[in-house]
């Protein structure tokens, strides 16, 4: 078996007297795609820096290829594309040569490689621009593209889609989905969004509190969280304690779990079950029109499906399928 | 791009790096004390303003070797300098304070040349001085019609000199008529001229800036009004550093024939008449004798 | 009126003649000046790196030191200065008194903070996240520094001009540690003011002239640089 690319052993990060980060264990394997899921604070951004050398850790060690590495070893593999672009000043093109020129790739090879990332990231329009005058989808493709030009080992994405709109991101997702399976680099994706994680990741770490909570492959975590709180990131915002079921139904866990897409207010599916609750106000989940409804004293999101929002205090049925439920 | 600001840096580094060179080869001589090549010469302004070292001094520098480093400030100061052993030789006309110092051994004295205080002001006169009978009758006029009057207040030999005056005709001088510059000479004689008020200077500080001023001598020529310059070298005892050989080097230049004859030439040419009469071998005292039998 | 016009004349004949008196005074200002600003650039440069990006104990107080040090009276720069270098002072023997090496000491010690003071400010201006940018594509640290630096290029620029602006056009210092010395220390600035005291005023003006025109030269061309780099940049 070989050793991964990166392994984190006891690293921790204190920040004002607060340890705002402490891995006691975390492995990124050789062309793997790891998301750290995690609310801002968490500590995402901060083992982020860690792994690329880009911040020291107060305890531990990082080891890189199966031994111990500095910084400085870790900077060598890595390119880095964070919130914001944070370009050079200069031109498009200038730009994607510049990380080239930091670790001395020669003229030729820097414009073939410039060449390249410009056309398959749709900027070679744009190649002598200044880029103080691109648009922010622009200028975050700048940077991929100038991250991508290294051909990094391993790439550390911080909230790359943050400052982008709803459309630009999207189409911004799509085509790095692609160039990362091309390029068959690790990643390293930190994000708040568990639709941005489930998209790209083949791993997912959730943070909290600058734990990680759990690990593992995207599909069973995000199917099967093991802890409340990685439910709640992962989008299980309905929870119910296991002793304050309305229902009778066969107990697998200490707590129900459901996505407030699997709640549904109107029309009964066949085979649902049944809950009955009194509405409270209207609210969104992700785009979806729901409502706010209780069930006894536990609050529930749950959609509003070929339904008008009901009346505040209102007695519904809230319907939810067997087969979505799932329990921690 | 970086190469070339790194070459923009290298070039600038370069430069400052030549001219510090050109500095330092320059000054190479002054390093060492005793037998350093360089010597200190702290001087009154009115002699320095005259233009008469500008002449004198690189012949000293072509015939000795030395290079003289010229000072002008007032005399009060330069006997300071003195007295610290900041300066080698002094050119000062405060024999109070002279008198001091050479008393404790830092420097000796030796008269050099003279020439004569003026009182100047607008030529209207406000005060009357021209009728005074002596200088401390003129000042005494000045303080009774409360006319404006500009003292150095710089404890120059020609500040003492002023305040020398006013004890002689017993007056305090006080209250808005009588105004302190803290300034040289030539910018005291512009303050006055743009006050229109009178002040004492030295005749060659006064001829240099005639123009320019167009203030009026009004009171001038009795024994009183002797302003004596002397030549002080500074003496090992005010301090280890004090290049004595030099300052004594200096010294006797200046008291030297030549040079006394060189000194009673300067001016002709420009104003008509010369700006200070030579004095070697002559004290104080003898000067005065002459001028009073004389006047 | 007429004695600036004939000031204004008198200083493009001088320099039209090269008067070598005025010569002289010119190349030791500039020559003392550039040599202060480059000391002042080489200390204050890396100082304002350090308060813009640095984080440790002490830095607001350092920022504060040199924020003061920025109105600081040439006079004071000067008597210290003086006072270091007396014969009987701690550096006496070095005999650097009334030398042009005592002006760039001087004239460095009241660039210096200006530099450094405006030099953390256009860094500061640079996104505090740039630097690890840098680092996250491969830019070692003084590279990295280096780049925070060359982002922030036209306001450093503003640096040098406050230093170089400062250091040639103060007098206070230059007349107490240089003294003037015709031929040896006597600068555009010491000259000016010995011409007024000698009721010079058309020599006075001359040197303020140029004076004036250095200065707006050596302005211009750092402008230039500014406008140039911008240009270049679109």
């Amino acid at each position: 078996m070989t050793a991964p690319l990166i392994e984190l052993r006891d690293v921790a990060v204190d920040r004002g007297g607060r340890t705002i980060l402490d891995v006691p264990r975390l492995m990124l394997a050789d062309g793997t795609v790891l998301a750290a899921l995690g609310r801002n604070g968490a500590g995402k951004s901060t083992l982020l820096r860690v792994v690329g050398g880009l911040a020291e850790p107060t305890r531990g060690t990082i080891m890189l290829n199966g031994g111990p590495s500095t910084g400085g070893d870790r900077r060598l593999l890595i390119s880095a594309v964070l919130q914001r672009p944070l370009p050079r000043r200069g031109t498009v093109s200038s730009n994607v040569e510049a990380g080239m020129q930091f670790r001395g790739v020669d003229r030729r090879e820097r414009t073939a490689r410039t060449e390249t990332w410009l056309n398959r990231l749709d900027l070679s329009h744009l190649a002598h621009q200044d880029v103080h005058r691109l648009s922010a989808g622009e200028a975050q493709r700048v940077s991929l593209a100038r991250a991508l030009a290294l051909r990094p080992r391993l790439l550390l994405l911080d909230e790359p889609f943050t400052s982008l709109d709803t459309p630009t991101k999207a189409e911004l997702l799509g085509d790095l989905r692609g160039v990362i399976e091309n390029e068959r680099c690790a990643v390293l994706f930190v994000t708040h969004d568990r639709h941005e994680a489930s998209l790209l990741a083949d791993r997912v770490a959730i943070l909290h509190e600058g734990r990680i909570l759990e690990e593992g492959p995207m599909a069973d975590v995000y199917d099967h969280p093991s802890d409340t709180t990685s439910a709640e990131l992962l989008g299980y915002r309905n929870q119910i304690p296991a002793d304050q079921l309305p229902l009778t139904i066969p107990r697998k866990g200490s707590t129900l779990l459901m996505r407030a897409s699997d709640l549904a207010v109107g029309n009964a599916p066949t085979n649902a079950w049944e809950l009955p609750a009194v509405a409270m106000r209207p609210t969104i989940d992700g785009d979806a029109p729901s409502i706010v409804a209780t069930v006894g004293t536990i609050q529930l999101t749950a959609r509003l499906v070929d339904a008008t929002a009901p009346a505040p205090g209102e007695r519904i049925n809230l319907y939810v399928d067997p087969t979505r439920v799932r329990w921690c | 791009m970086a190469p070339r600001i790194y070459a923009g840096c290298a070039a600038i580094l370069a430069a400052a790096t030549l001219a510090s060179c050109g500095s330092s080869s320059s000054e190479s001589s002054a390093t060492g004390s005793s037998g350093s090549k360089t010597i200190i010469l702290a001087t009154t302004t009115s002699v320095q303003d005259s233009g008469l070292l500008d002449q004198l001094v690189p012949e000293f520098q072509s015939q000795s070797g030395y290079t003289v480093k010229t000072i002008a400030v007032g005399s009060g100061q330069a006997l300071a300098m003195a007295d610290g052993g900041e300066a080698d030789v002094v050119i000062a006309h405060d024999p109070e304070t002279e008198k001091q110092l050479v008393s404790t051994g830092k420097a000796t004295q030796s008269v050099l040349m003279h020439n004569d205080f003026v009182v100047i002001g607008p030529s209207s006169d406000p005060a009357g001085i021209k009728q005074a009978t002596s200088a401390a009758d003129a000042l005494k006029r000045i303080a009774e019609q409360q006319a404006a009057f500009i003292s150095r207040g710089d404890k120059s030999g020609t500040n003492n000199f002023e305040l020398k005056q006013w004890k002689a005709a017993g007056v305090t001088p006080s209250g808005s008529w009588y105004q302190e510059s803290g300034q040289g000479m030539g910018q005291t004689i512009t303050i006055a001229s743009q006050k229109q008020a009178y002040t004492i200077a030295d005749r060659a500080t006064y001829l240099a800036t005639e123009d320019a001023s167009g203030l009026a001598i009004l009171y001038q020529g009795t024994a009183d009004m002797l302003n004596v310059y002397d030549v002080l070298p500074v003496t090992a005892k005010a301090g280890s550093r004090v290049n004595v050989s030099g300052g004594d080097a200096f010294a006797k230049f200046m008291l030297s024939p030549a040079v006394q004859k060189e000194i009673g030439e300067f001016g002709k040419e420009k104003y008509g008449i010369a700006l200070f009469d030579p004095d070697a071998g002559q004290t104080a005292q003898q000067i005065e004798q002459e001028l009073a039998k004389a006047g | 009126m007429e004695l600036i016009w004939d000031g204004f004349t008198s200083a493009l004949r001088l320099l039209w003649n090269r008067d070598p008196e005025t010569m002289e005074i010119l190349w030791l200002s500039l020559r003392v000046s550039l040599s202060a600003t480059v000391i002042a650039l080489l200390i204050g440069l890396p100082v304002g790196m350090l308060i813009a990006v640095g984080r440790f104990p002490g830095r607001k107080l350092l920022l504060a030191v040199v924020n003061t040090g920025m109105g600081l009276p040439p006079v004071v720069v000067g008597l210290y200065v003086t006072l270091l270098l007396w014969r009987s002072g701690p550096l006496g023997a070095a005999a650097l008194l009334y030398t042009p090496t005592a002006m760039i000491i001087a004239q460095a010690f009241i660039a210096t903070p200006l530099v450094a003071g405006i030099s953390t400010a256009a860094l500061q201006q640079v996104d505090p996240e740039f630097r690890t940018q840098m680092l996250g594509l491969g830019a070692g640290r003084l590279r990295s520094l280096y780049e925070v630096a060359r982002e922030a290029r036209l306001p450093l620029l503003s640096a040098v001009m406050a230093g170089f602006g400062g250091a040639i056009s103060e007098v206070g210092a230059a007349t107490m540690v240089g003294g003037n010395i015709k031929g040896q220390t006597r600068a555009l600035t010491t000259a000016a003011v010995q011409q007024t005291a000698m009721g010079n005023f058309g020599a006075a003006i001359a040197y303020g002239m140029i004076l004036l025109g250095i200065a707006f030269l050596v302005v211009l061309a750092l402008t230039l640089a500014q406008q140039r780099q911008s240009l270049w940049a679109r």
